[in-house]
This record gives structure tokens, sequence and C-alpha cells, in this order.
């Protein structure tokens, strides 16, 4: 493990104490966190009762295409309410939920609520998330989550209406065998700290996705444009066209074929897909997400996955046969990826991953024959209708290096519906590179800490603005402004 | 405040919002403007000789860059006076005049680099690493009107808002 040395220069602290200190209170939260009062990915989703994703989205682990009962939900439970709701009623269609979301409900409501008055056929929880008889059942039967990928909808309304789980606000509603959507993030960056070049603002994703179902079959596929600058380490593993320079480029995160199995609880993928690892956070440089290269950025990976969606335990575990988007193969890194979790609670989920991989040659150090590790555990907790606590923890193990470290915990408070407030804290030692050598330093051999501040609103259906400002020691300050639109 | 009312004004504060995200709009620039100078800067220096733009490993121990990875060249780069883009050149030229070794081989970074060899230590200063599948994009692609984009886009927003509208109020 971590050679302990005494007293450090930055923080006087040994690392692996540190590391010690940090695991010990997220265990501490761990602690807290089995005895939940109401709990609410957005991974945050837990406290309204959503601990399994492919309920809301296609990706049985989470992300991106969202399923028309998702499209539904990010109305009903995302966004800022303004002024009276009694239009949502309206809105609501009649919406089978998918069972695993039906059941979990029925869980809660008989914990928490005793009994409760069956709703009308409207199946969704209400819009007021101080309520716990929000989350009530249906009395209809689940459609199996073949029947449309996974879910089914019968709308109670007329055509001509538009429904806020179809698809572009409502104005196109698709056929039950498909599913469209896309995401634009636009990104500005202030480093007050510069002379020059403090702010810049740039596209920083324009991606549409789409699935196809025909029977217990499901095709994937999204594409997008980027335009990065030589050396960066963002969107060029997602590549599609060979443009090596400033050029835009199209680029592909995710194209998988997949086959559902016992009504939707298993899932078979083969194809380029995200790593199942940890917390699936959209902060893609979150230093546990870059640190393990897990992030939903441009990580992915080629090979086979099968997930598992049940009502306490899911999980998912993927051979990786290497990023066939850059060349040469040598490059390339095989291994595994997998995580396990656990509902311990209403809202209270816990987790383990662990990642294995070799390359032949780092594509980020390019040190030869690189074998790199990860291994860690997590929880999801909430602590309240409004407070959710998301922690992660992992040890990072790479040839040539000393044994590292990485984690975050952050706390996301929904002051109002719609509006949320998040404090992150992280922490990261990559473990010492013995092949560069030198003296040791934030980050290489030594504890770096970093953290957020951040206001998250979404404002409007499908639509999210958000600011961050975070300051990681020994780098400079950055405020973050996002503006982001999905469909 | 109606529906129809309500709708009009999330559109136009939508709008609003976007345009001025927009008004700023500068491409990316950051860190990758440095190896492109460098190269310049090395071609210059060595003239006869082809240099690669050199990958980040040159002066830092990882691809990703940042400023708490630098190698032993990468810091003596900053104390030789770079702190930008433009000073790429002079700080090279005033490294390499002074016949440092940064990785401490026994070769100054001056011989190394002559040899197309990474003065840093081991990590590599050229790559054989590309990304794609496929083809490339057109070379020129045409300009984009940035603001003309999003307003057409805000348009479209903005009409799907106002059928929603219509279509509650059609039921009301």
């Amino acid at each position: 493990m971590l050679e302990g040395s005494g007293t450090r220069k930055l923080g006087g602290r040994d690392p692996l104490r540190a590391f010690q200190r940090f695991l010990g209170w997220s265990l501490v939260a761990l602690f807290v966190s089995l005895f939940p009062s109401r709990a609410h990915a957005y991974t945050w989703m837990i406290k309204h009762g959503y601990a399994s994703c492919p309920v809301c989205h296609a990706d049985p682990s989470g992300g991106e295409l969202l399923t028309e009962y998702g499209r539904v939900q990010s109305d009903e439970l995302l966004r800022m309410r303004y002024g009276s709701s009694s239009t949502t009623s309206a809105h609501n269609q009649v919406l089978k939920a998918p069972r695993l979301v039906r059941n979990v409900l029925e869980l809660k409501t008989d914990a928490s609520s005793g009994a409760d008055d069956d709703a009308d056929e409207d199946v969704k929880p209400k819009a007021d998330a101080g309520d716990d008889s929000a989350a009530k059942a249906t009395e209809e039967e689940a459609p199996t989550a073949t029947d449309a990928a996974p879910t089914s909808s019968e709308s109670a309304s007329s055509e001509s209406e538009s429904q806020p789980g179809d698809f572009l606000w409502g104005a196109v509603k698709l056929p039950e065998w498909l599913l469209l959507g896309g995401s634009y993030r636009h990104l500005t960056v202030t480093r007050p700290g510069r002379d020059e070049k403090k702010f810049v603002t740039f596209p920083m994703m324009a991606d549409l996705y789409g699935q196809v179902s025909i029977g217990h079959f499901r095709v994937e596929a999204g594409i997008g444009a980027v335009r990065v600058g030589v050396g960066s380490p963002y969107a060029r593993a997602a590549q599609v066209t060979r443009g090596q320079g400033d050029e835009w480029n199209l680029l592909s995160r995710t194209h998988w074929l997949g086959y559902d199995l016992a009504e939707g609880a298993v899932t078979l993928r083969a194809g380029h897909m995200n790593l199942p690892f940890g917390v699936r956070i959209p902060e893609h440089t979150m230093w546990v997400r870059q640190a393990t290269r897990t992030d939903r950025e441009s990580a992915q990976q080629d090979g086979v996955a099968l997930a598992y969606n049940g009502e306490k335990l899911r999980g998912e575990l993927m051979a990786i046969a290497g990023n066939y988007q850059i060349n040469p193969d040598k490059y390339r890194e095989r291994g595994y990826s997998l995580y396990a979790e656990y509902m311990v609670g209403d809202r209270t989920a816990v987790g383990i991953s662990s990642l294995v991989t070799n390359a032949k040659k780092d594509r980020t150090t390019l040190h030869p024959d690189v074998l790199r590790q990860a291994h860690g555990a997590y929880v999801r907790a909430a602590f309240s209708d409004d407070i959710v606590l998301l922690a992660e923890a992992d040890g990072l193990f790479t040839t040539e290096h000393d044994a590292g470290y990485v984690g975050f915990a952050q706390l996301d408070w929904e002051v109002t519906r719609g509006l949320h407030l998040m404090g992150t804290a992280e922490i990261l030692d990559k473990g010492y590179d013995k092949v560069v050598g030198g003296p040791r330093s934030t980050g290489n051999g030594q504890q770096q800490l970093g953290a957020w501040g951040s206001v998250d609103w979404f404002c409007l259906p499908h639509v999210e603005v958000r600011a961050d400002v975070f300051s990681h020691q020994d780098e400079e300050f950055t405020i973050l402004g996002q503006l982001h639109v999905f469909l | 405040m109606t529906n129809f009312t309500r709708v009009r004004g999330f559109v136009f504060g939508s709008a609003l919002l976007s345009v001025v995200s927009l008004s700023y709009t500068r491409p990316v620039q950051a860190s990758s403007t440095f190896p492109p100078e460098l190269q310049k800067a090395l071609e210059k220096r060595f003239s006869g000789t082809a240099f690669c733009v050199p990958v980040c490993t040159a002066c830092h121990t990882v691809m990703t860059g940042g400023a708490t990875n630098l190698n032993p060249f990468g810091k003596n780069m900053l104390l030789n006076g770079l702190f930008s883009p433009e000073t790429v050149d002079p700080a090279l030229n005033k490294l390499l005049d002074a016949k440092l070794d940064s990785d401490g081989d026994g070769k100054t970074d001056n011989d190394e680099l002559k040899m197309l060899d990474a003065p840093g230590g081991p990590g590599a200063f050229c790559s054989d690493l590309t990304y794609g599948c496929g083809a490339r994009i057109a070379s020129a692609p045409p300009p984009i009107d940035k603001v003309g984009l999003f307003s057409a886009g805000l348009v479209g927003l903005g009409l799907i808002f106002l059928r929603r509208g219509r279509g509650h109020r059609a039921n009301h």
C-alpha cells in the first residue's frame, strides 16, 4: 500500500492516513444512510424511489437516451414548477409504470405511509415531493420490459394533444419500437487567475441517439459532432472520423446490440458502451471518473456486457475488448469492469466496483505493458425528500506506480422542485509514477484535494442551467456555466 | 397567467439566456496551442529537420497535460520563461543554450531533441496514437453563424411550445 513517511509538506498528513480518514467518514455516512427517513440519474433520483435505471433509460445502467416513461418523469420530477400545477394533471397520460418501479413504490408506500388511497389511473408519483403518498402504485399490470424498450404507453387523451412523454417536447409521438433522444451542452469556462484567455465558451456536447426494438432485440446508436484542439484529453477516443487536428469530427459514444431476457431484468449487450463502474454521474471531470477512466464523455469501450436489474440487487459485468476507435491496437485496453449494487433501505443503495485492464502501451502515459486496476465502493442515500448523498472511494493500482486512491462525496439539496444546490469534495493520489521519477507532487505520490459548489436548475422541460465553481489544489480556480437541452 | 403567456415567457427567457451565452463564443484554445508552437520553435532551431507536433508527454507526465503533471523538461521550460504559447520559442532557446540535461540521462536536451528523442524522461515526444475509424469530414467546413443557428433552434423550440399551448387551450 502507500508508503507512510510521516509528515508531508502539503497538509502535513500521511496520504495513507488521509485515505483512511476519508474511508472512515464514508463508512459513517454509509451507517447513517442505513436509517433513512424518507429518502429522493441523475443518480439522486433514488430519493423518488427510482433506484434502478432502465425504467427511465435505454441503457440498463443509466444515462443518455430516455424511455418515454423517463421523459415523463423528467417533466414530473425534475423540472421546476411555476404557479399552479393544475395543468400538470391535465397533461398526465395513463402510463404503465415498468414493473421494477411499481414494486419499489409499493414497498415504500407500505413501509412509510400505511394505507394509501389508490390513485385513479395515474401511475406517476405526484409532483409534490414532500408528500409521501406521491409514490402510489397502479392497479394495472406492468408490461414486460421488452414490449417497448423498455416501456409501453397508452395515452388516454386525444391524439392531437401533446404529452410530456412524447418526443420533442410532446410534439412527436414515436412508435413503441422507436426511442429517440439527444443532448446539447454548451459550456462557459472562466479562470479568473489567468492573464489571458480567462473566458472561453464552446459547445461541449451535441449528440443524437436512437434505439430500435424488435421483439427482445434492441439496437442503440448515438452520433454527435465535436471540435477539440490537438492534444485535448476529451472527445478524441469517441471519434469515428479521423481528423487529428482541430477540425470538426463526428463521434459516437455508444452503439450496441442488446437482447432482453427474463422480462427485461437481464440484458445482454455487445458493442461500444459506457463502462459499468461506480456512481454514473454527469460530471465527467470529477476525479473518480477521470482517474478510473470510467466517465461517460469518451471513456467508452467495445465489449460484451451482462446487466441485471432486480428489485433490490442490480449490477453489470462487462468484458472489455478494447476501444476500436483508437489506433493502433497496442493502445487498446482489455479486461473487465463491473459493479454490483444492493438496496439496503427504501432509498439507500450501496455498491462495489472493480476494473482490471491491460494494454501493451498506455494511451495516457505512453508507458509500456500497463496493468491498470481500480476497486472500490460507493453509496447513494436519500436522507430526506430533498437531500441525497453520493459518495465513492476507489483504490488505484497501476504498473510502475505506487498504490493510489480517489474519492468523492457529493451532497445534493433540492431547495425547491427543480433547483439543486450541491457541494462536492474530492481527493486524489494517482500513485507515485516510478517511471517518470523525480519528486512527489500533488496527485503524484501526494494527496490532492478539490472542492466544488454547484447550482443546478431544471428551469424548463428538458432544459437545465448549471453553474459550478471548483478549486483543485495547485490548479486554477475555475467557474463553469452550462446550458443543457435534452430531447 | 394563461398557459400561452407562460409558454411565451419561457421561450423568451430561453432565447435571452442562449443569446447571452453565445455572445462571447470563441474557439477553444487552452494549452493545446503549446504543441504546435513547440513544433515551430524546434523546426526554427534545427532547420532542415522535420518535427512532429509533440504530444503532451513532451512536457507532462500524462497525455492529458495539466499544471501539476510536468516532467523535468516541462519544469525547466517554465523556469526559463514559458507561460504562454508566444513564449515557447524564447524559453526553448534559453533552455537549450544553457545545455541542460532535464532527465539526467547524460545527454543534453539539445542533443536529444536533435535526435527526435524525448528530453523529459521516458515518456514520448511523438506518438503514433490516432483516433477515429472512418473518413474525414471535409477540410473546409462552412462557417457557422452560431447566433443564427441558435436563434433558429430557439424559434423551433418556441413553435413547439406554442403548439403545446394551443393544444391545451383547445381542450379547455
